[in-house]
């Protein structure tokens, strides 16, 4: 098995580098990889309601990499895989510069995959700031640009975004690397089990860190622009897995430390308050989809046991959402509806056991907090659902697509796979209800409440001044209460 | 007072990325941050002793910890690539911002993303 592991994690950098060399094989090695990927994760007890023992691997030796598999990441690897594969089908000869798209996804794919598994503080920084390259490199490489009349507004557009994009990772993975070198002088070791010891000064840097890269809270600022610059293809991969991969590893440290732990619930609040707040507040579709994302990383580091499912229901919705927005064909409507059917947690779907699942182990008033949340997140549901399909001029995709058909069985045959009978009790039933008969109605007629339309700074000043500010926040956190009680 | 220093200097380099407003001078401040991250990792590892991590039989000596100033190595180009990088993308911008100021680079790029909107 360990052989298996360590050939799967470094194949999609193989795969990326040799199709320099073989362009023709680049499409067919991206989308065996992403199936690749998804055995493995349905091997290591990926699918909802399955389990198997979690792979620990100790490369080298005590300094060395350490790698560790458990269900929380084979859950996200199966997101990762299923993701890769619908958007690998979306990247067809037809567009200008496929290829580089496919590699950069190989690439991104393969890094997001090594940051959900890896165990240890350094491997953990590599492997993001590889994802966050590969990141800029999707964000700025328009496929369409070529065919546009105004490409070259829209390509400046992109090319700020993705360096706000970059300057934002860069200056937040500097913080992650300072609280790297505090926790290895106070214990000796690199490795996420030694956080326990860790001052909170280095958790709050690691933290800020993972927050940035994972849009969390404040630290979040940066996602709504992306997401609506982005090429919905593109946005369907990075609201699917990139963001989550640093809450996937924030939700790693917490399980190693009790102090981080303890501040997780206030921040995934916070999280899931400011993301539902400005969501409302927003206009356009991508708009409420982009910061619903910021809402939703608040559910997902809410109950670390559930972080993978959470993950992965969100993961398999927002894609159908971006891309059904963005398309006019008839297969736009059960992509909307079931993306947001799973977004709003209606029983049945993959989304509504995650959101049970995950609530019924919080303390009652975040419990609540959610709960509340949730109707929020119904309205904009159904304010996506309500919203015009975007004209002719704005299509990118040609009627007859195939690739809608694929990406619809793919993304939402995952949805409507989670039958997990302990998340159907009578308290969660209730509280779906309760939250779907509140968001419907507030959702449907929420064009007629006059309300002042906000919205915030989202400069780059903004979004890289916001990390400071969660900086201290999350040190006032951990510091604050266990002053003095710490080893 | 070395480390005192290098922690002025992360804040020196953080508070210019978000104060400069020109896109050069805040790659050129990060640039000072990730140079102060750097010395932070080498004064760390030179806490057990300050000479080179080469071990010879026959010296009894304080060697520095080589762990951090393997880590940072990795940590130098991972920064100098994606510096890189970001100098790529401002020359890029350049030609149809040659200023690089970012108020009128956001301001521009707002415009055109409203434009795009109400087309939509």
């Amino acid at each position: 098995m360990t052989e298996l592991t360590l050939v799967w994690v470094a194949l999609p950098f193989l795969f990326a580098f040799a199709t320099y060399l073989m362009p023709a094989l680049t499409r067919p090695s991206l989308v065996g990889m992403a199936a690749l990927t998804v055995a493995y994760a349905v091997y290591q007890g990926g699918l909802p309601g399955t389990t198997a023992a979690p792979l620990e691997l100790q490369l080298l030796d005590h300094f060395g990499v350490t790698l560790r598999i458990d269900a929380n990441a084979a859950a996200m690897l199966l997101a990762h895989g299923l993701i890769t594969l619908g958007v690998a089908l979306y990247l067809d000869r037809r567009f200008v510069g496929s290829r580089f798209l496919a590699m950069q996804l190989l690439i991104v794919h393969g890094s997001a995959n090594a940051v959900v598994i890896s165990a240890d503080l350094i491997s953990v920084y590599v492997a993001l700031e590889v994802l966050s390259i590969g990141v800029f490199l999707l964000l700025t490489y328009s496929r369409r640009a070529e065919s546009q009349t105004t490409a070259g507004d829209h390509r400046d557009r992109q090319l700020w975004v993705g360096l706000r994009y970059l300057f934002m990772s860069n200056v937040a993975m500097l913080f992650y690397l300072m609280g790297a070198i505090l926790v290895y002088v106070r214990t000796g070791s690199l490795a996420m089990s030694s956080l326990a010891m860790a001052a909170p000064t280095a958790l709050a840097l690691i933290a800020v860190g993972l927050l940035a890269k994972g849009a969390v809270f404040v630290a979040g600022l940066w996602l709504p622009l992306t997401y609506i610059t982005a090429d919905p293809v593109i946005a369907a991969v990075l609201s699917g897995f990139t963001t989550k991969a640093g809450a996937m590893a924030l939700v790693r440290c917490s399980e190693a430390s009790p102090v981080l732990a303890q501040g997780l619930p206030y921040l995934s609040a916070g999280s899931a308050v400011f993301g539902i707040l400005l969501a409302l507040m927003a206009s356009t579709p991508q708009r409420l989809l982009a910061w619903s994302s910021v809402s939703q990383m608040g559910f997902v580091i809410a109950a670390p046991q559930w972080a993978g499912l959470y993950g992965l229901s969100h993961g398999l919705a927002k894609p159908l959402l971006f891309v059904g927005t963005a398309i006019t064909s008839r297969w736009r409507w059960p992509m909307l509806i079931l993306g947001a059917a799973s977004l709003a947690g209606v029983p049945g779907s993959l989304g509504y056991a995650a959101k049970a699942l995950s609530l019924s182990t919080l303390d009652p008033w975040h419990e609540w907090l959610l709960v509340g949340v949730t109707i929020g997140t119904t309205c904009v549901a159904v304010r996506v659902l309500r919203s015009s399909p975007p004209t002719a001029k704005a299509e990118i995709f040609t009627p007859p697509a195939w690739q809608d058909k694929v990406a619809l069985a793919l993304w939402g045959g995952g949805l409507l796979w989670g039958w997990l009978p302990a998340a159907y009790d009578v308290d969660n039933l209730l509280k779906a209800l309760l939250s779907l008969g509140a968001g419907i109605p507030l959702g449907w007629f929420w064009e007629r409440i006059p309300l002042q339309r906000g919205s915030v700074n989202e400069g780059l000043e903004a979004v890289v001044g916001g990390l400071s500010v969660v900086l201290v926040l999350v040190w006032v956190l951990l510091a604050g209460w266990n002053y003095g009680t710490l080893p | 007072m070395l480390n005192a220093a290098i922690t002025l200097t992360i804040f020196l380099g953080f508070w210019g990325v978000v104060v400069k407003r020109n896109l050069i001078m805040k790659i050129l401040a990060m640039d000072v941050m990730s140079t102060g991250v750097i010395a932070f990792f080498v004064i760390w590892a030179a806490r057990s002793g300050v000479f080179t991590p080469i071990y010879k039989p026959w010296r009894e000596l304080d060697y520095a910890d080589p762990v951090p100033q393997g880590i940072i190595l990795t940590a130098i180009v991972i920064g100098l690539s994606v510096q890189a990088l970001m100098l790529v993308g401002v020359m890029k911008l350049s030609r149809n911002h040659p200023t690089l100021e970012v108020e009128s680079i956001e301001q521009a790029v707002a415009s055109a993303g409203r434009s795009t909107f109400t087309d939509d």
